[in-house]
């Protein structure tokens, strides 16, 4: 075992990042242990699949390093950062997969690019993992011919077929019905009991306290709170528990006061023409 | 007026950019294709066999009939031009030299232009937005050499066998027009088109749309992986891709008949 073996899977520190004025992650600090499951929380905007990219190295921070599997993604040379992604796996929020393949074609494409194997293994293995997301038979269906909740599983599938140290998952979840939701829940479960790694950006509160050994909460581009799920329920950050409660600071609609003002301004106008 | 100005330099700095990010793409692109194996990256030859059976071969039809109707078009205009002199029975070698140096290639390059280039741009736009890119990417699947450089090999293969095609074509569509009007037999046409046409002449054409080839592909590279926002971006990078595919086109045909001619 490599000294990284036995370090962090993922380290991100005093991370800043920027679209084009605003800053969008402000000294973002994360560990992620080996063999745990770590969820990436917030709400819309949070900052959370920003996170996500620059972790992967989508994007360059504006400040800080971050380093998976020991790489440090901001500097690495791309030979580095080739042979460091052979051993990640990443499902999009889209799915992403290509839509020019078949799913068979989208789930072996790793095995095909980076691999010697013979097809026959290669169609065992890419069986195999459809298997696992519970996708046996659809080899030959199009992208365009699954549902939502197919298209993640087979994402997630391609995710897997190199049998990666750390899998990624950017809203695993987000835009499916309550039971397939579960389903995905399911499989990410099974994965863990795999002894993956897994970093999975969500803002489902159901699907993150059933998954996860340890969460990290996201506002605004800050890192709120990053502990064990009991931790995190039981934090006294208003922040927090507003994420948690789902409570909703709105100003009160008064359509009084709104109708006044805009009488006023109204006056004013006339007033000055 | 300043407003004016700011914006013709913001667009002038903006088209720079795009000029060097389709230079840095097509070296990207050829180091990929000379060196991808040593990499053990190498570009996939079916790859470049499925962009040029769309490139190339499914034109095919449609080079067919535009060439035919070009070549036919040509010998009706310099027999008409012609006889103004009384020289019609030269008009065959006024056809060979258009058609092989200039229509022949210049209307190949602008078909697929409009045909390839605009799917490239519309392809690798679609791409962008379903993150097919990014997944690549994080896949350690160089994007340049799976998307771009089996691309840029079909068109550059397939552009000058087109052209080659559309040469044969127009001139044959030439001849029946002049055969008949001029009563010539056919024999004698092909016989006066050994004569007016060198090799030189036709790799003139045909190298030409080597250069065409490069072009279009990079267009349509640079506007679909530049696609922001949904269909209207697409729509938007589609209509751009073939515009400035036909008008890098035409300029660079001009530059290079002045250039090989002087």
């Amino acid at each position: 075992m490599s000294a990284n073996d036995a370090g962090a899977v993922v380290e991100v520190a005093h991370l800043d990042a920027h679209y084009g004025e605003r800053q969008v992650l402000r000294d973002i600090n994360l560990r992620v242990e080996p063999g745990e499951v770590m969820v990436i929380m917030g709400g819309s905007g949070s900052g959370k699949t920003t996170l996500l990219r620059h972790v992967l190295g989508l994007q360059r921070p504006t400040a800080g390093s971050i380093r998976v599997l020991g790489v440090d993604v901001v500097a690495a040379p791309r030979r580095a950062m080739q042979d460091m992604r052979k051993k990640i796996g990443v499902a999009f929020q889209s799915g992403a997969l290509l839509s020019s393949l078949t799913v068979g074609g989208n789930v072996m494409l790793p095995l095909r690019e980076h691999t010697k194997l013979d097809v026959d293994t290669m169609r065992i293995m890419m069986r195999l993992k459809l298997d696992f997301v519970d996708l046996a038979g659809t080899e030959d269906l199009m992208p365009a011919e699954l549902s939502g909740g197919m298209i993640k599983r087979v994402a997630l599938a391609r995710a897997i077929i190199m049998d990666p140290r750390v899998v990624f998952l950017d809203e695993p979840s987000a835009g499916l019905d309550p039971v397939i939701a579960a389903g995905l829940d399911e499989l990410i479960l099974r994965l863990r009991a795999t002894g993956v790694t897994l970093v999975v950006v969500t803002h489902e509160l159901q699907s993150a306290f059933k998954i996860a050994d340890r969460i990290t909460v996201l506002d605004h581009g800050e890192i709120l709170i990053s502990d064990t799920v009991a931790a995190v329920r039981a934090s006294s950050n208003e922040r927090v528990q507003a994420l948690l409660t789902r409570k909703v600071d709105l100003p009160e609609h008064n359509p009084d006061a709104f109708l006044t003002a805009l009488t006023a301004a109204s006056a004013d106008l006339d007033g000055d023409s | 007026m300043r407003r004016f100005a700011e914006n013709l330099g913001r667009d002038a700095v903006a088209g720079l950019a795009e000029l060097g990010q389709a230079t840095t793409l097509l070296a990207e692109s050829l180091l990929w294709t000379f060196f991808g194996a040593t990499q053990r990256q190498p570009v996939r030859f079916s790859g470049v066999l499925s962009q040029a059976m769309e490139a190339g071969i499914h034109a095919l039809p449609i080079v067919f009939v535009l060439s035919m109707a070009i070549g036919a078009m040509v010998a009706i205009q310099g027999i008409y031009s012609l006889s103004i002199f009384g020289a019609e029975s030269k008009v065959t070698l006024g056809v060979a030299l258009s058609v092989t140096r200039e229509f022949a290639p210049l209307i190949t390059g602008v078909l697929v232009a409009g045909r390839s280039g605009s799917a490239l741009a519309a392809r690798l736009g679609m791409m962008t937005i379903n993150q097919e890119i990014d997944a690549l990417t994080v896949m350690g699947i160089n994007p340049v050499r799976f998307l771009v450089a089996p691309a840029l090999l079909a068109m550059i293969l397939m552009l000058p066998l087109l052209t080659w095609f559309a040469d044969c074509v127009g001139l044959f569509g030439a001849g029946l027009y002049v055969t008949q009007r001029l009563g010539m037999s056919a024999t004698a046409y092909i016989n006066e088109l050994r004569q007016a046409i060198s090799v030189a002449d036709l790799m003139h054409g045909i190298g030409k749309s080597g250069i065409f080839a490069v072009l279009i592909t990079m267009v349509g590279v640079i506007n679909g992986i530049g696609v922001v926002g949904g269909a209207d971006g697409i729509g938007r990078a589609t209509t751009r891709a073939v515009v400035h595919g036909i008008s890098a086109i035409v300029i660079v045909d001009m530059l290079f008949a002045y250039l090989v001619l002087q």
